[in-house]
């Protein structure tokens, strides 16, 4: 239970900005179907969820990782998740 | 009563060997102090015993089970680093709640110093009290073994007895291992005290020793 509430705690900082670039990449959907596309807007969370992944916790708080470490998660588990969060949306859009 | 059996760490430094004969034997309710000049590696011995850097060797046991990655580390040794490490977007009750057993969180939510940050974000907070809360945190948390990398550092005078209270406290239920230039204040706590000289640990059983070894000019 603390390990999910601690992967919990590490996935809100990237929730908001990449949810956001993920519904502009969903509204591309009305340039090509005239439709919102949530395939897109979850293929757009997925690719930016990892590139903010990337940008805050590498470059810029990369000290931070220490206080996930105590709790027994490490940087390649912290990576892992990420990616899966993101692949799962994608893969539930692709059944909507 | 559990047992943290550090041995053969050796890591070195652009081909410059800096720690090549560590043994540290810490048990529940020990609080073994390490001294060393600036640069002898006390904070990379830390940094390798907790596992957020590798070593050319290093052995690190807890009650006979290696601890190779940082899921072996869940409940049995957590690091104080020297820097803020807390994030910043989350509320220091739920950090509390996080790291701590239910008593222990008890404990600190009734601390008069925490008790009013306590539905405050670590960026609502000052540097000082961000240390404080980081400190608080490590000294209550769960787990068997504490590693605190200069805990005295930025801490004002009155609140390093308090912290220092707390350490012989919580050595009842976890053993500690601390490093820190106030030496003063280790030599008052610690129940064993080692010189980190030359790459190795040298066992100090006396202050006159710490002269001997270079480590003070006079007591």
């Amino acid at each position: 239970m603390t390990i999910l509430k601690a992967i919990y705690y590490f996935h809100l900082k990237l929730f908001i900005p990449s949810l956001i670039l993920g519904i502009i990449a969903g509204s591309l959907g009305w340039m090509e179907h005239d439709h919102f596309s949530i395939q897109k807007m979850a293929f757009g969370y997925w690719i930016t969820s990892l590139l903010f992944h990337l940008f805050i916790y590498e470059v810029d708080r990369k000290k931070e990782y220490i206080f996930y470490y105590n709790l027994g998660l490490s940087k390649l588990v912290l990576w892992i998740s990420t990616f899966v969060i993101g692949l799962s949306l994608y893969l539930i859009s692709l059944l909507l | 009563m559990s047992e943290l059996h550090i041995d053969s760490i050796q890591k070195s430094f652009n081909n410059l060997p800096l720690l090549t004969d560590i043994f540290i034997k810490c048990n529940t309710g020990e609080i073994i102090g390490i001294l060393g000049r600036n640069g002898s590696g006390k904070t990379t011995l830390m940094q390798i015993i907790f596992g957020s850097i590798p070593a050319e060797n290093r052995y690190i046991n807890v009650d006979g089970k290696m601890i190779l990655n940082q899921f072996d580390h869940i409940n049995q040794i957590h690091y104080l680093p020297q820097f803020d490490f807390i994030p910043h977007h989350l509320r220091i009750k739920n950090i509390i709640k996080l790291y701590c057993n239910k008593l222990n969180t008890v404990k600190m939510f009734e601390n008069p110093i925490i008790k009013p940050l306590i539905d405050k974000k670590i960026n609502q907070i000052s540097g000082g009290e961000r240390r404080l809360i980081s400190v608080y945190l490590l000294l209550y948390s769960d787990a068997k073994f504490i590693l605190l990398d200069e805990p005295f550092n930025g801490i004002a005078p009155i609140q390093r007895e308090n912290i220092q209270e707390i350490i012989q406290e919580q050595s009842q239920f976890k053993g500690f291992i601390i490093t820190d230039h106030d030496y003063r204040s280790i030599l008052k706590i610690a129940t064993k005290t080692i010189l980190l000289h030359d790459g190795g640990t040298k066992i100090i059983h006396s202050n006159e020793e710490l002269v001997e070894w270079g480590y003070l000019n006079e007591l």
